[in-house]
């Protein structure tokens, strides 16, 4: 499944106001309650922030999918923020982390949580100018990016 | 080389808890050990690797491994994807 297609130019938030692990949840999550994708906001809030307390989602290089599921929810959201200058995530490899993808999935559909974390993880395997996303502060700009690799 | 065929069992798939978890103990060991899911082999080591293949319940893998201990490395990563990730379900 192409990358792309699992998001949109709505849930592009370059530059999330976040200096840490839980201001880049609450970043996340005040933003898709904002957006009416989720009910919510804080009970969000908290199964992020569950999830990171069982071991960060911080993948190594730079890049952290923060995620959890949610049961009363249509289909996989896909948000997409970055903090250009690095948090301490706790990352695998202890490297800060810039990119974040935030995957929020129905408690019923696990393969297509694995879907999208597949897609994530061949993009950016598969574009070797992944990190250029973030000199990019146009969620349009970045949604385009996106398409490509 | 050693090799072994096997399928994924827990009901989450390779997510990324279970791929930190496999990550962990394949990086104890000296051998290069990969993933394939057809055509597809991956690094062992590596999370963004894992996840790449996005195998879910039912998936038929191969482990394969290489190095001066494969053998244990091999019973070691079938170990922990037999025993569902230790997720229980």
């Amino acid at each position: 499944m192409e990358l792309q297609a699992l998001t949109e130019p709505d849930l592009i938030f370059p530059g999330l106001p976040a200096f840490d692990i839980p201001s880049v949840l609450r970043a996340f999550a005040d933003r898709l309650a904002g957006a009416d994708l989720v009910a919510d906001g804080d009970k969000l809030y908290e199964a992020l922030w569950e999830r990171e307390q069982l071991g960060s989602t911080g993948i190594g290089e730079g890049v952290a999918v923060p995620h959890c599921k949610l049961a009363k929810l249509k289909r996989v959201i896909l948000a997409i923020g970055h903090v250009p200058k690095g948090i301490d995530f706790a990352a695998v490899d202890k490297s800060p982390v810039q990119l974040f993808f935030c995957v929020v999935s129905p408690e019923s559909e696990p393969a297509a949580h694995l879907q999208c974390l597949q897609a994530i993880s061949a993009w950016l395997k598969q574009n070797d100018e992944s990190r250029r996303i973030l000199e990019m502060d146009d969620p349009e700009a970045i949604y385009e990016f996106l398409s490509r690799g | 080389m050693v090799e072994r065929d096997l399928k994924i069992t827990n009901r989450l798939g390779l997510h990324a808890r279970a791929a930190a978890k496999l990550v962990h103990l394949a990086g104890g060991f000296e051998s290069d050990i990969a993933l394939v899911k057809g055509g597809d082999e991956v690094d062992a080591k590596s999370i963004l690797g894992l996840l790449q293949l996005g195998a879910a319940q039912g998936t038929d893998i191969t482990i394969r491994c290489v190095g001066s201990d494969e053998d244990e490395a091999l019973s070691s990563v079938v170990g922990l994807i037999e025993d569902k990730f230790g997720e229980g379900t």
